[in-house]
């Protein structure tokens, strides 16, 4: 993650120890729903995850006075939703159902893969990608990926031919392709 | 097995939703060439980012963010709700006094006006309607005047303090709002001006074009600069110069629904709106207080609750002392003094 953010994020904690609530929901507001991504890697599901997610924003915020953090705020927050993960693993003794080979850990992470548990980060990687798609094609492919729409949904709603949906999405694919191909390569080992 | 995969085929594959059977066929595919592999790779990848952002957006964070607030001890905000639903009823009330003073001063209008004053009581705001049927909300502490010549030539009027205005075009007949420092010439425009002190000048527009003009003392105005909508300038007193900014405008005029916005704002600046929002004098004991900086919306909050909240953000204590009964009667402003907590 870039030095900016880290060290802004490194002072907002410091205004946080001086009780300042704004810098907290700061925190909360940009990694929330990525920390309930990454905690259901480990726990299989979204509800588990958001508990475990909020009681470490609890946490975060009562015990803001002993929590010393030198480096980074957001691995500090990754680092304890894996522990808590881990802990309740241990104690529902479930740990070896979900712990799939690819997820993995928070240490491990390079500056770019971050963004895969950013929601906004994320939004804009593909933003960036997906703007390059011409008008037409764009259209299709939101409806198709984020809208859900099926193939022959899609044609009824634009009046095309199924055929003609089915060539923008390859053409709307071939294009992120390209786009993306900086961070596909980093992305790999982390998606199933 | 020579041909591309039809797209309704790979969307089943990267959806998960084709048989064993035809899963395999897919992979044998694309398994034919490293270029291949890496291709359906590619696109493996691509499916799940736009599945995983879409799992993202569905966390509520808004509910979330409540129950971590009703454990973290955030003020319950029941009142609220029940001011909500008060605010509406002030706005039904609000309405027949508009229409009274849009009649009034068409009505006036129409027989040559004389000069007119407006001003805001601190601790309340102000809408009225201008012989032009431009609407102003005028903010507590604020005066507007305009002149018998309003409804010839240039509509002009004389602003000390904030105003918001929602100007009706007419083209061939620009309207100044006349600052200190500055004047500001719209044409069909919403946009607020704030300018209580004679070296104190911002602007924010929200639609439309404004051009801004320096008063000369030889009584040449120049133009400065002219605003696109969502920019702010700030007459920066040191710099002596106006300093433009982008983003979001239309927090400058949340007042006029009765709101009042911080956003990462000095304690300072705080105080002063504080002030002529609830009609109180601030009292700051320790000036270290100042490097503080605050983001809060009010909404309908006394002072004590508003108090309560900043306190609630950062180390003050406060105490508010009521108004006393003066020889004449009237009751003195109310004093909060601040102090760091100890």
């Amino acid at each position: 993650m870039n030095q900016l953010l880290r060290h802004r994020e490194l002072q907002l904690f410091s205004e946080m120890k001086s009780d300042n609530k704004g810098s907290f929901n700061y925190f909360f507001d940009y990694y929330y729903s990525g920390l309930c991504i990454y905690a259901s890697q480990y726990t299989g599901d979204l509800s588990t995850s958001e508990e475990v997610v909020q009681d470490v924003f609890v946490r975060f915020w009562e015990k803001r006075q002993s929590i010393e953090i030198e480096n980074s705020v957001r691995f500090y927050l990754f680092r304890t939703v894996h522990n808590q993960c881990m802990n309740l693993l241990k104690h529902k003794k479930i740990e070896n159902n979900y712990r799939q080979q690819n997820t993995f850990e928070a240490d491990n992470l390079s500056e770019d893969q971050w963004s895969l548990f950013n929601e906004s980060e994320l939004r804009h990687i593909l933003a960036q990608a997906i703007s390059k798609l011409p008008e037409r094609c764009r259209e299709i492919f939101e409806l198709s990926r984020f809208e859900n729409l099926k193939n022959k949904e899609i044609a009824e709603k634009l009046r095309i031919t199924e055929k003609t949906v089915e060539n923008q999405i390859t053409k709307a694919l071939n294009i992120l392709r390209k786009e993306l191909k900086d961070f596909l390569p980093l992305f790999m080992m982390y998606l199933s | 097995m020579n041909e591309y995969p039809s797209i309704e085929k790979l969307t089943g594959y990267l959806n998960g939703e084709l048989t064993i059977e035809e899963t395999k066929e897919i992979k044998a595919w694309f398994n034919q060439s490293e270029e291949g592999r890496k291709e359906l790779e590619h696109l493996e990848i691509i499916w799940s980012l736009s599945d995983r952002l879409r799992q993202m957006e569905k966390i509520n964070k808004q509910n979330a963010k409540r129950k971590v607030d009703s454990r973290t001890g955030s003020p319950k905000k029941s009142w609220k709700i029940f001011l909500q639903s008060f605010q509406k009823v002030a706005a039904i009330l609000i309405l027949p006094v508009l229409l009274f003073s849009a009649y009034l001063y068409f009505g006036k209008a129409t027989e040559g006006t004389t000069e007119q004053e407006f001003f805001a009581t601190y601790g309340t705001r102000t809408t009225l309607v201008l012989p032009d049927g431009s609407k102003v909300w005028l903010n507590s502490g604020s005066k507007l005047r305009y002149g018998k010549g309003f409804n010839h030539g240039n509509r002009t009027v004389f602003l000390t303090g904030e105003a918001f205005f929602d100007v009706t075009a007419n083209k061939s007949r620009p309207f100044d709002v006349v600052t200190g420092p500055f004047t500001v010439r719209a044409v069909g425009t919403e946009f607020n001006v704030f300018s209580y002190e004679n070296n104190e000048f911002e602007t924010s527009l929200e639609e439309g074009v404004t051009q801004i003009y320096q008063s000369d003392p030889n009584g040449h105005d120049k133009q400065i600069i002219m605003m696109k909508p969502g920019q702010r300038a700030v007459f920066d007193e040191k710099q002596e110069e106006l300093v433009l900014s982008e983003g979001d405008v239309s927090r400058y005029s949340t007042w006029r629904e009765g709101r009042l916005t911080f956003k990462n704002a000095p304690m300072n600046e705080v105080i002063m709106k504080l002030e002529r929002w609830f009609n109180v004098d601030v009292e700051l004991k320790d000036p270290g207080l100042l490097q503080y900086r605050y983001t809060a919306v009010f909404e309908h909050e006394t002072i004590q609750q508003a108090m309560e909240m900043l306190r609630f953000s950062s180390p003050i204590e406060y105490k508010i002392i009521p108004g006393e009964k003066q020889q004449d009667n009237a009751l003195s402003r109310s004093k909060v003094v601040i102090d760091i907590q100890q």
